[in-house]
């Protein structure tokens, strides 16, 4: 048995007049139980604070730029009857001012991020039908490395669909217990999912933006400076393309026909294009290579439908100070692209009158 | 496994859980927490269990040894077996490289070219720690200060026990070893400060060290870059990142053996509050700077012998407490700069270090020498933090640690642009808060756990909001804590 007859007990220093010692406080259990109630019940609290302040100033401009679209296409779908979808590269690339001039009708632009993947496209078309009938014409746009990805059901959880959900949609995404999870504390609880956009918001309140400001009434987002690190983000998109061939992934095959179906059923013209590049990353044999494979995977589901039209099947390239970044378009870049877009439909509708005519 | 990661909180469920199970049986209790311990130590590299076995071993058979035998000189070589056995470890594992490569740098001053034997073996986790644990052990058995126990498991966990392990606090056998041979009885107020030791402590490493961690690497690693107050503000912020690191761990580490009915040593009491070198070593690795007092400065001679051989046996000591931190040549100066002000304070500076705060005067004296031993201990963390700068491709040193202190003691009171200092010194400030706010009370009430003596909704309030804290302000991947190194 140990003992310290007269031994050292590290403990005396408590002794000493200044130093604080640890006093522990007698509790009961109720009061146990009733602060760590209270600490449950101040981190839900928390927890809907951080939900309702990031519905207004989510500093993601992904999640906001998803949440807008679905919202406008729900709140504001009604006055519009055209549509343009696709990735990030339209969002901010295609101007529905100039179709709505140069083309006609009135266009409203729902295009959201690549990692939607063309599924998002097909949904947010059948829920437009189902709210508002069917559109007249839809222009899809894509860069070609969307195509090949798979599912991320972390970032399919921002579109507006409900965790059960996924499985009745078309086309429908069989989610596992783990992913409907995923998705709930991805939807619920910010606190932990989002910590990084609440951190920024806690930790400089002041710089919080309103990003939903940076979005016109019709879904265009305009961009008017350079991203400060193009040529980083250009050398990569350009070793990414050399590294990952084109092949389309299952689930956006699913949606392509999902929307060829829709086309056919509702008499929609659908127009399906490239996103935009910047000239260096077009060059690159990677890219080359990629789009070439891209645009004759177009043309084969075009030839499955009279509905579906490819358009500029060209790199769709800009001079440097129109481009934002690899693949992005400024404002201006915007303007440019969209009249190409205007004059490509214009002249399909062209075609597709003498077609009929003859 | 680290305290603030998933699979310690898993692994720390499944031990309470059998531990609670096992209830009546302090024994299998004892067993149940040795193999956790070990589980827990394999965890970074199984093959070092049997260093911590080997010295288990030992030590238990030197204790029996040295306390069955009534002969001076064979207690006295059986100490001497466990000293080598330990420090022949700490020695090998630890500085053996060090020093060959230290002897290879001085033949080549003086231009000798010699290719000494390196080793490049991995450091076990927490050795530094359980082998000053142990060694205690030894030496008090031998000064016949307490007597050895039978009960092989109990001491195999004393060695072992997981919450106090890698980290510290390094345990005496008279306060800690008792503890395991009896029966615990787990007490709501022990509990009730267990969980928030644990919460506390969680906070302090996630929110406040690991984001300290990557505003004091960037500057100290591109250190030539800065100038003025960023050079100052990244020290602060390492002086913040070393205290909430370590203490955090030792919170966590004592309240984990609160929830299992142990207590463990108070280990920081407040040392940024220290009006004196002595005074922060009372409050700063309070296991260690006793264990060296113990087991070396006193043996030394301590006070005794006059003013010279103090300073001596106090430099001694304080190098030595140095190089117990790291194989490197900074630690050891780091040490000797703490040794020095040791040294000078106790010529220069003849005041109590608790002499009463009465008067507006007494309080000048009193904030004035808090800032002047700051400012000190800034500097000491210099020193300990200038590792040199490594290349991360090569994994060379880039830039050496002299060179790095060079600059950063000579460059601060540079003036320089303030739009980056003011970034980061607004972030320091940020994650600060909570921690001086708590600390302010804590010095204020003198106790350590005035935040669980608030009212009951206060309490409650506060725990959810470190509980929030934790989720939105920590940083996620599970940095591992800076003491394991030592």
């Amino acid at each position: 048995m140990a003992s310290s007859p007269g031994g050292y007990n590290p403990q005396e220093t408590q002794a000493h007049d200044r130093l604080p010692r640890e006093r522990l406080r007698a509790v009961g259990v109720k009061r146990v139980v009733a602060e760590w109630l209270i600490a449950g019940v101040v981190l839900l609290a928390v927890n809907a604070a951080a939900f309702a302040a990031l519905e207004r100033y989510d500093p993601n401009r992904f999640r906001v730029q998803v949440a807008l679209k679905y919202e406008l296409l729900q709140e504001q779908g009604g006055q519009y009857d055209s549509l343009i979808l696709g990735d990030s590269t339209p969002n901010q690339g295609v101007m529905p001012a100039v179709l709505n001039e140069q083309v006609g009708g009135s266009w409203l632009n729902l295009a959201t991020v690549a990692n939607m993947l063309a599924v998002s496209d097909a949904w947010l078309l059948q829920d437009f039908i189902e709210r508002h009938g069917p559109p007249k014409r839809v222009l899809i746009c894509h860069v070609p490395d969307m195509w090949p990805r798979g599912v991320d059901p972390l970032v399919l959880s921002e579109a507006d669909v409900p965790i059960l959900g996924f499985g009745e949609l078309d086309p429908s995404l069989e989610l596992s217990r783990g992913d409907q999870l995923q998705i709930f504390k991805t939807r619920y609880l910010p606190l932990y999912s989002k910590n990084d956009s609440l951190s920024r918001m806690t930790i400089k309140p002041w710089k919080i933006e309103d990003l939903r400001g940076m979005f016109q009434d019709d879904g265009f987002m305009p961009i008017a400076e350079q991203e400060a690190g193009r040529e980083e983000a250009i050398q990569h998109a350009i070793a990414e393309h050399k590294k990952k061939p084109f092949k389309v992934s299952e689930v956006n095959e699913q949606a392509v026909q999902r929307i060829i179906a829709l086309a056919e059923q509702h008499g929609i013209e659908v127009y399906l294009t490239t996103g935009s590049a910047s000239r260096e990353l077009a060059k690159s044999p990677g890219y080359r290579r990629n789009f070439d494979a891209m645009i004759e995977q177009y043309r084969a589901w075009a030839a499955q439908s009279n509905r579906l039209t490819v358009i500029l099947p060209e790199p769709q390239t800009f001079a440097d100070e129109l481009m934002f970044d690899e693949d992005h378009v400024t404002r201006e870049g915007a303007e440019v692209w969209t009249t190409r877009l205007a004059e490509a439909i214009r002249s399909a509708e062209l075609d597709a009158d003498g077609d009929e005519a003859r | 496994m680290s305290f603030n990661s998933t699979t310690f909180a898993i692994f720390f469920v499944l031990v309470y859980a059998g531990y609670l199970a096992l209830g009546r049986s302090a024994r299998w209790q004892n067993i149940l927490l040795l193999v956790g311990s070990y589980v827990f130590y394999g965890w970074w590299d199984w093959r070092f269990c049997g260093l911590l076995a080997a010295s288990t071993v030992i030590d238990y058979c030197v204790g029996r040894a040295m306390h069955a035998g009534n002969d001076d000189r064979l207690r006295k070589r059986l100490l001497w077996v466990s000293l080598c056995a330990n420090l022949g470890m700490l020695g090998f594992f630890k500085y053996f490289d060090f020093f060959a490569k230290s002897v290879e740098s001085g033949f080549q001053t003086l231009g000798w070219e010699v290719n000494p034997l390196l080793l490049d073996v991995v450091l076990p986790v927490g050795i530094s720690f359980y082998t000053f644990q142990t060694l205690s052990y030894t030496i008090d058995i031998y000064r016949r200060k307490i007597e050895p126990t039978r009960d092989f498991f109990a001491f195999a966990l004393f060695v072992a026990f997981f919450p106090q392990l890698v980290a510290g606090p390094i345990e005496r056998a008279s306060h800690l070893l008792p503890q395991m041979l009896r029966p615990r009885k787990i007490q709501l107020p022990e509990f009730h400060a267990g969980l928030y030791l644990i919460l506390w402590g969680l906070f302090k490493k996630v929110v406040i060290a690991d984001n300290m961690a990557p505003i004091c690497n960037d500057v100290y690693q591109n250190y030539w870059e800065f100038q003025g107050p960023s050079l100052i503000i990244a020290t602060v912020a390492f002086a913040l990142q070393i205290y909430c690191d370590f203490s955090a761990y030792s919170d966590i580490a004592r309240g984990c053996g609160k929830l299992l009915g142990f207590d463990l040593m108070v280990n920081f009491r407040l040392p940024y509050f220290a009006v004196s070198p002595s005074d922060f070593w009372r409050r700063w690795h309070i296991s260690l700077s006793t264990w060296l007092r113990d087991y070396l400065y006193i043996p030394l001679g301590g006070n005794r012998g006059g003013a010279f051989n103090t300073q001596r046996n106090l430099m001694i000591t304080m190098l030595l407490g140095g190089l117990w931190h790291g194989a490197s040549w900074n630690f050891v100066l780091w040490g000797l700069f703490h040794g020095l002000i040791l040294a000078v304070y106790r010529v220069a500076d003849k005041r109590p270090i608790d002499a009463p705060v009465v008067t507006l005067g007494d309080r000048l004296g009193y904030f004035t020498r808090i800032g002047i031993m700051t400012v000190l201990t800034l500097i000491g963390w210099v020193l300990f933090r200038a590792t040199g700068v490594v290349d991360d491709s090569t994994g060379e040193v880039v830039r050496g640690s002299m060179e790095q202190i060079g600059h950063i003691l000579t460059q601060w009171a540079v003036s320089a642009d303030l739009g980056y200092a003011r970034m980061i010194g607004y972030e320091v400030c940020f994650y600060a808060a909570p921690l001086i706010l708590v600390q302010i009370a804590q010095h204020r009430s003198r106790d350590m756990m005035v935040m669980t003596r608030l009212p009951v909704v206060l309490r409650g309030v506060w725990y959810g909001l470190l509980l929030a804290g934790l989720m939105v302000l920590g940083a996620r991947e599970a940095v591992e804590f800076i003491y394991f190194q030592f």
